[in-house]
């Protein structure tokens, strides 16, 4: 078999599926930088520059969203939405959530209110925490300890909720595919069971 | 605009970043994917790359180097604040720019295209055929680097006759996957292989698995214990539990190191010196003279268990035990396995024993029992009892 032949057969045996991945978090914890570095194709951005306090902490915001196409292994294409960060457009959230087979939510471990920040996603993507949909990235994690990630794992274990908890750093294409990747598998297994 | 520019916009390099910190990785991860000249690509694994870029000035990379761990020829990109007298490879100076990145694509395809072809012949034959379908790939991963989508490149050969990156075939770069992965995972078992809990083939006394000292030490040492040193014949292992820190004086990029130190050892093989308060110094100090391997010690933990059991279960163990997962496995500062996010979804969501998860997830029995080995490791993994024998 040649070179060929290999490449041939391994682009016919893909099977194109599309799944839509939500990217979620508040202001300024990297969503718009994790939906930009998971590919090589441009992002789709909404940025512009905030009229409200936001703009103490940079430059721009997103208002709409972010969008970008990802493809994993075997074929599967992910269309991948940031939603904006800011609370007076959480009626995004609902909207971009429609059809999602996976939620990344992003929490930045240097806030003082990451906890609230998390509780305020939660109830706004309850259903898919159910259907094992959401995985959460904790950021600026100052030194690399796997102990350091206890207290979120314990904050979902009191609330009986079953969800994934990994130290993730949004400017690393290694760690925002692998958040995407988590977010699908238990869907992903659904497919294959 | 010229030939080589034409080529890199058209084939921009695909590039892996290795022996770096994280923060400079993500720095550079964050200008390619924001690059809209289109001269680098992330390559989604070590084989499927052109260049590797390492930072010279990164804690052991010059050490690395001068051991012979990159050639230092047109496939290797080193970022320097020095200048380096390299001339084969190409040698970026820092501060970074966009300007430099820019003049260090152009360079490096310049010297990629001026390799001498006949040295490896074959191989350049098979790179041509690769490069006329390669733009349809450059947005979908390897399905060969599939369970590695884009891990950095962690584990190569010893053999310093094998040809660079740019000039593995496809071929090559399935067998050196598929080597890494033998590495990881052992060879090809079937549960039937698996099942008697004494098969000295399959199965393996705890004992004997650098691992579970390794484990005992990161997780299980007493709070006064600040630093412990495991010496072996031929290498040893710092490990400073408190600062999650473990210091290995051999590379684990190399399959024969990964061998020599991660072989069965009978306890009296082994010597492990325990350091108190007051001998922590001592340890800095041997650490400061001798250029070292550095790991997180729970990442470390977890590469241990799979190269010390290679796919095997430990004996004893009955392999219609179910177990479940107490929480994820902190993935992304992992090594991962095939198929690894797909067995932890399924192990954290329900009691279940390898058969069943082999048979949900669809993979080898190996890849399965190799994570079941990393997290039992790592404490993160419940066995419950069987009450069905």
């Amino acid at each position: 078999m040649t070179d060929r032949d290999i490449v041939a057969e391994t682009m016919e045996a893909r099977e194109t599926q599309i799944c839509k991945v939500l990217v979620a978090g508040p202001v300024g914890v990297g969503k718009t930088t994790a939906v930009s570095v998971a590919s090589d194709t441009p992002i789709l951005s909404t940025e512009v520059h905030p009229s409200d306090d936001t703009q103490l902490q940079k430059e721009s915001t997103t208002v709409a969203m972010d969008f970008n196409t990802v493809w994993l292994d075997d074929g599967l294409k992910v269309h991948l939405y940031g939603t904006p960060g800011q609370k007076r457009f959480d009626f995004m959230w609902g909207v971009l959530a429609k059809g999602t087979a996976g939620v990344v939510l992003l929490a930045d471990n240097n806030s003082d209110n990451v906890f609230l920040d998390i509780q305020a996603y939660l109830d706004a993507f309850e259903p898919m925490i159910h259907k094992r949909q959401l995985v959460v990235g904790v950021t600026r994690m100052e030194n690399d300890s796997d102990q350091a990630l206890q207290p979120y794992r314990d904050y979902f274990a009191q609330r009986n909720m079953h969800v994934p908890v990994l130290e993730a750093d949004p400017r690393s294409r290694h760690d925002v595919i692998i958040l995407i990747r988590a977010s699908l598998a238990a869907d992903q297994l659904g497919r294959t069971a | 605009m010229n030939a080589v520019v034409e080529e890199a916009i058209q084939f921009p390099l695909k590039v892996v970043l290795t022996a770096m910190s994280e923060r400079r990785r993500a720095l550079i991860e964050y200008y390619i994917s924001h690059n809209k000249d289109g001269f680098y690509a992330l390559a989604e694994s070590e084989y499927a790359a052109d260049i590797v870029i390492i930072d010279h000035d990164h804690e052991d990379t010059a050490a690395r180097l001068e051991a012979g761990e990159w050639r230092p020829d047109a496939a290797l990109m080193i970022l320097s604040a020095r200048p380096l007298d390299i001339y084969s490879a190409t040698v970026v100076a820092k501060p970074l720019d966009k300007a430099g990145l820019a003049e260090a694509a152009k360079k490096a395809l310049t010297k990629l295209n001026q390799v001498d072809v006949d040295s490896d012949t074959e191989d350049y034959r098979e790179m041509t055929i690769d490069a006329q379908i390669l733009p349809k790939l450059t947005q979908r991963p390897d399905k060969f680097a599939l369970e590695q989508t884009s891990t950095p490149a962690y584990f190569r050969t010893n053999d310093a006759a094998l040809p660079g990156p740019q000039t593995l075939s496809t071929m090559k770069k399935i067998e050196r996957y598929r080597a890494k992965i033998d590495l990881l995972c052992g060879p090809s078992r079937s549960l039937e292989d698996l099942r008697h809990p004494d098969d000295p083939e399959h199965r393996v006394d705890p004992a004997k698995c650098l691992s579970r000292t390794i484990a005992a030490i990161v997780y299980n040492s007493d709070p006064k214990i600040k630093a412990a040193r495991i010496a072996l014949p031929d290498a040893d292992i710092f490990i400073l539990p408190t600062l999650n820190k473990v210091y290995c004086s051999l590379s684990l990029e190399y399959k024969t190191n990964v061998q020599q130190i991660f072989k069965d050892w009978e306890e009296s093989d082994i010597e492990v010196f325990q350091y108190q308060q007051a001998g922590v110094n001592e340890v800095i100090d041997t650490l400061n003279r001798t250029p070292r391997f550095s790991f997180s010690a729970h990442s470390f933990c977890w590469l241990s268990a799979l190269f010390s059991l290679q796919g095997r279960l430990p004996q004893g163990f009955d392999i219609e035990s179910a177990c479940k997962l107490r929480h994820w496995p902190n993935i992304t500062r992992l090594e991962l396995t095939p198929y690894c996010l797909e067995i932890v979804a399924a192990w954290s969501d329900r009691s279940a024993n390898l058969r069943q998860i082999v048979e949900l997830v669809g993979c080898e029995p190996r890849h399965a029992v190799s994570l079941f080995n990393a997290a039992l490791t790592i404490n993160v993994m419940a066995v419950e009892e069987n009450h069905d024998r």
